[in-house]
């Protein structure tokens, strides 16, 4: 599956080709013309690209749709762009070179190849050679040295056809990595960097690294402690090690040392369950012996608070999230939905299971048809379950983002429900759109009279299952690292480059391996040496941060604070409407009813503390249940009479204190 | 004793006034902020009439045109030449030539949110980076250069709420503004999250000797650490500190004034950036909702309790006179603006649609001519006519008059440098004095 996503994304799909052009002419509309404007940045938004183009001449977006764009330049504007009379009189050369008045200055200059190239096209009568043209099966980058190479292969052609004269590079960090028009390129800053190419609707990309000291040999990857549970989860976390030594061995960069059993059992139990350890759990993971950090995982995936993890992902997931940016009615829409999400949670077990609430009947699928407009649907489903971007396809096709126009409409056609009144959709040609589903692999491309939510369904399972396991792993990475290994979470594509893209892989193909279960993934990325590394500042180790040698420091925001504190407290958390802006939040939360109302629900726990621990010990309760570590001598100095009082209020107080503290909030 | 040693006394002798007692004491010592506000830096406000002001039925009024364009509005002449003003604005329009008013203000973005962030933080929207608003990154700015220390005040506060675009981008939370909330916006209204319960100090006592104690420990602190400590100083500075309480207590304003300002939404904002600004905040982005009038547009215009120009008039004419009467105006500007104007001709249901190609802006204060007119729409208030203005334009000359370095650079999270503002645009240098 991964190889598929791979020849997707980098190959085929991502290729997006229109026709190609005839190679009878001297100069090739479709193969070099369009090109050369499209490498000048003619064609870019900016430019004669954008929505309305410039100054009367409107090229499509990176000459995707060069059909369009020949007209224009050949038919428009009375023909006066190109001049087969007078070729070098044509508008097209002459605002090109400037010798005409050009708000975009001189993009060529008449003693260069490319000049030439334009000009033969017009000698030549400035044909089309868009009908009976071979499709370009393969755009593919070659490193020589300092330089990149592009080369092509039409299909049905054997050999491979260089286009470097034609294809138009950049780097995914210009200020790390310089490219040339020549595809010349100097690396400025270590790392890993990509070159994209992109030539004629395809687009393709390469990698190319400089490590930060001289690259070592990966490590052997260090036996996983005995596995009481001993499941695959374990020997899959231990293939994601090697993957992660083996990138960083290749970037010249060591991993920093493992956390505390202490610190990982708190982080565990904070990620898993939104609460802090129990006391069993803390005596447990204390004798690295007796207990093992992956039974704890496991008996956290098990436990009931970790469906309530998932459902504050699928929440996100599914863009419920209480935004004071929506109007009312959206923000009431959204808590309808996330009530009936809890209420639906027990049933999902698998993306199987999100599939069939969103697509068939029942009280989950308001979560899609709240979107009125099947192209919204289309989107949305992209974006939560996929983690794909189609919109942009809405407006204009778009080499980087692979899908086209007339795919995104297709997909979009397969969410008409006419029965909610969301009717049919048109083309531009006011014809009705025929469903189909997204050509993800060849095969899966045939246009039906009507798309089933079963075949959407069969389709995010088989077609998709890549797309939708590693979106839906990339998400369980956030929650349990604190940061993104590619941003946004929902744009998987081939210009966004993934930071550690093997361990994103394996963990995605396990997770289909195990049929698309939502909790495998944080099985298995919890047991990794990689989830146990200490934490740094970002500051004194930020190349290490930044490669995933180390982890951030992480601090819980406020909302989340809460709930962490809720399950700490064992109550269960209520949903709280805090200030977006963090000084009013942090007040909100230190002068309002929050945490005062979970106390009043916890009387339990401080009841215990009051009756039955010891006096002398109340305090080290108290610090080791929400801090994970005892009170300091001057904290103790301080608060230790006030414990022993036993006096509920006192306590309630003191814990209150304790659970509002900065440390709280912190999670190394 | 220097002055930052006064303001300590101050403060202390205010905190055991709220009742937390020497508890707190141990937290004073770790404050990691002076608690005098810079009352003498330049400041803004900005009044963003969310949703899209008609150009044409505010302040470049078009009376000889046809009556589809006019509408049923009516606008006259001004204290300025060539300039006509609606009716329901005539405190305003006596003022505008102490203002400047730039009629050629275009933008392009016709969708709400591109439009609004296009105008609020000076560049076109981005997919791949977001960026910050102007209040966030002026303190941003003055953060790095170490020029301004955390103050009680909040340099940059939104009333209620932040516009899209008025956050913080990518310069991360730290330089989120502080908002209000809508409460405050009531008569009477506070708010709330600034008061102290009776019933919490001693655990509150308590809290800040346990956040005290941890930031003096020797363990490893990390940048989001640091943050976070940062963060809750300035909120706990806020409580404590009784200049910034009272400077959110808008109905201790003496009656006559708030009379002036008006007791509708508005005023009440109005004033309460006057308040802030005078305090020491840096820029107050007051955002005003509800211009987006596809349908009925003269009627939701003026109707109301009171209407939306009457209120405008009130709260914006009483805003530039208070900063007048106070000196604040010499130190202070004031921004009137939307993310775009609204169609010339009035659509079928009687409002006007988004019309990003031409709108209109009005400044006032510090540094910039009084009663000058930049630019011009046609006659049918279609397309700028002279001198077209875009907001990176503006953008660019609201950050030279907060005396911005004009190469200052702000840094993205992953260390790449951005300038404040955009290459290749200059400040508006014919509204400057």
């Amino acid at each position: 599956m991964a190889r598929l996503f791979r020849s997707i994304a980098y190959g085929t799909a991502a290729l997006a080709c229109a026709s190609a052009g005839a190679a009878a002419q001297t100069s090739s509309f479709r193969f070099e013309v369009l090109p050369i404007l499209e490498r000048s940045g003619c064609a870019a938004a900016a430019c004669h690209g954008g929505a309305t183009g410039r100054g009367g001449f409107k090229l499509s977006l990176f000459g995707s749709e060069p059909a369009s764009d020949w007209r224009a330049i050949t038919e428009q504007h009375f023909g006066r762009r190109v001049d087969v009379a007078n070729p070098e009189a044509s508008l097209l050369l002459r605002k090109a070179t400037k010798r005409y008045d050009h708000g975009g200055g001189r993009v060529l200059r008449a003693d260069e190849s490319a000049y030439e190239t334009i000009l033969q096209w017009i000698r030549d009568g400035a044909p089309s050679d868009l009908e009976a043209a071979p499709a370009i099966a393969a755009l593919r980058l070659e490193l020589e040295g300092s330089r990149v190479r592009s080369f092509v292969r039409k299909v049905g052609a054997e050999d491979d056809v260089c286009v470097d004269d034609f294809a138009h590079y950049w780097a995914s960090d210009p200020a790390a990595l310089r490219v040339d028009e020549d595809g010349t390129f100097e690396i400025r800053a270590p790392g890993e960097h990509w070159i994209y190419a992109r030539y004629a609707g395809a687009t393709a990309r390469v990698r190319v690294l400089r490590p930060f000291t001289a690259p070592t040999s990966a490590p052997g990857v260090r036996a996983a402690a005995a596995d009481a549970s001993s499941d695959s989860a374990a020997t899959c976390a231990q293939e994601i090690d090697a993957l992660w030594r083996a990138q960083l061995a290749r970037l010249g960069l060591v991993a920093g040392p493992a956390a505390t059993r202490a610190t990982i059992a708190r982080r565990l139990s904070i990620d898993l369950a939104d609460r802090t350890p129990t006391a069993a759990e803390r005596r447990g993971t204390q004798d690295s012996g007796a207990h093992d950090l992956g039974v704890l995982v496991d008996r956290l995936c098990d436990a009931a608070r970790f469906r309530e993890v998932i459902g504050a992902m699928l929440e996100s997931t599914f863009e419920l999230e209480d935004d004071e940016g929506l109007a009312q009615i959206a923000r009431q829409t959204s808590r309808q939905l996330r009530e009936v999400l809890a209420a639906e949670l027990p049933k999902l077990r698998t993306v199987g299971d999100l599939v069939r609430g969103l697509l068939e009947p029942g009280p989950m699928r308001r979560v899609l048809t709240r979107h009125a407009d099947p192209r919204d649907r289309a989107e949305f489903y992209g974006r939560s379950l996929l983690g794909v971007r189609i919109g942009c396809a809405r407006c204009h096709d778009h080499p980087s983002d692979r899908w086209r126009r007339n795919e995104h409409l297709e997909f979009s056609a397969c969410f008409v429900d006419a029965g909610s009144g969301s009717g049919r959709l048109y083309d531009e040609d006011g014809r009705v759109v025929e469903p189909r589903l997204l050509p993800l692999r060849p095969g899966n491309s045939d246009v039906e009279a009507t798309v089933t939510p079963r075949e959407i369904r069969e389709f995010t399972l088989d077609d998709a299952a890549e797309l939708a396991a590693r979106a839906w792993c990339h998400r369980v990475f956030v929650r349990l690292f604190g940061r993104t290994l590619y941003a946004p979470v929902d744009d998987q594509r081939l210009t966004n480059p993934v930071l550690h893209e093997a361990v994103l892989d394996r963990l995605a193909r396990d997770m289909i391996d195990n049929d698309m279960r939502l909790d495998r993934p944080f099985r298995v990325l919890a047991r990794t040496q990689l989830y146990g590394l200490a934490s740094a500042d970002e500051k004194s180790a930020a190349i290490a941060v930044r490669h995933l040698a180390a982890r951030p420091v992480r601090v819980l925001g406020p909302a989340r604070r809460l709930v962490v504190a809720a399950g700490a407290l064992g109550v269960p958390a209520r949903p709280a409407r805090l200030s977006p802006s963090p000084v009013r939040s942090e007040l909100e939360l230190r002068h309002g009813p929050q945490f005062r109302t979970l106390l009043d629900e916890a009387g339990g726990y401080v009841d215990l503390l009051a009756l039955t621990t010891q006096p002398r010990a109340r305090l080290d309760e108290i610090w080791l249940h929400f801090l994970g570590r005892p009170p300091r001598p001057r904290e103790r100095e301080l608060f230790e009479s006030s414990a022993r009082t036993g006096d509920r209020g006192v306590l309630r107080d003191l814990v209150f204190a304790v659970l509002s503290s900065a440390e709280f909030s912190v999670l190394r | 004793m220097n002055s930052q040693d006064l303001s300590r006394r101050r403060f202390v002798s205010q905190m055991l006034g709220t009742g937390f007692g020497a508890a707190a004491l141990p937290f004073v010592d770790a404050l990691p902020f002076e608690l005098e506000a810079s009352k003498t830096g330049r400041a803004l406000i900005v009044v963003f009439l969310d949703g899209g002001m008609s150009h044409i039925d505010t302040f470049d009024g078009k009376p000889e045109a046809k009556s589809d364009i006019t509408g049923d509005l009516r606008s006259r002449r001004c204290a300025v030449d060539g300039v006509f003003v609606s009716t329901e604005l005539p405190r305003i329009a006596g003022l505008l030539d102490r203002c400047v008013l730039v009629r050629s203000l275009t933008s392009g973005e016709g969708n709400h949110d591109r439009a609004s962030r296009y105008l609020l933080t000076g560049r076109r929207p981005s997919a791949v980076l977001e960026d910050p608003g102007l209040g966030a990154a002026v303190i941003a700015l003055e953060r790095a250069e170490a020029k301004r220390r955390h103050v009680a005040i909040p340099a940059y506060v939104s009333v209620p709420d932040t516009a899209v675009g008025g956050g913080a981008g990518f310069l991360g939370s730290a330089s989120l503004p502080f908002e209000t909330g809508a409460q405050i916006l009531r008569p009477g209204g506070r708010v709330r999250a600034l008061e102290v319960p009776p019933e919490a100090r001693r655990a509150l006592g308590w809290l800040d000797q346990l956040d005290a104690l941890d930031s003096r420990s020797d363990g490893a602190s990390s940048d989001a650490e640091r943050s976070l400590a940062e963060l809750r100083g300035r909120a706990r500075a806020m409580v404590y500190d009784r200049e910034a309480r009272e400077a959110f207590a808008v109905d201790r304003e003496a009656p006559p004034i708030r009379e002036r300002y008006g007791r509708h939404q508005l005023g009440r904002s109005c004033l309460l950036a006057r308040r802030l600004v005078e305090r020491g905040s840096r820029v107050v982005l007051v955002r005003d909702r509800g211009w987006d009038m596809h349908v009925q547009i003269a009627k939701r215009m003026t109707y109301g309790f009171p209407g939306k120009l009457p209120a405008l008039d009130q709260a914006f004419s009483a805003l530039i006179e208070d900063l007048e009467r106070r000196g604040l105006h010499e130190r202070t500007n004031v921004l009137l603006v939307s993310e775009f104007g609204r169609t010339p001709r009035v659509n079928p249901a009687g409002g006007r649609d988004h019309w990003p190609r031409v709108h209109c802006c009005v400044l006032h204060g510090a540094g910039l001519r009084r009663g000058f007119v930049l630019g011009e729409s046609d006659a049918r208030g279609e397309e700028p006519a002279d001198r077209p203005v875009s907001p990176a334009e503006l953008y660019a000359t609201l950050a030279k008059l907060m005396r911005m370095p004009d190469d200052a650079k702000l840094w993205t999270s992953d260390g790449r440098p951005r300038r404040l503002v955009q290459e290749g645009v200059e400040p508006l240098s014919e509204i400057l004095a």
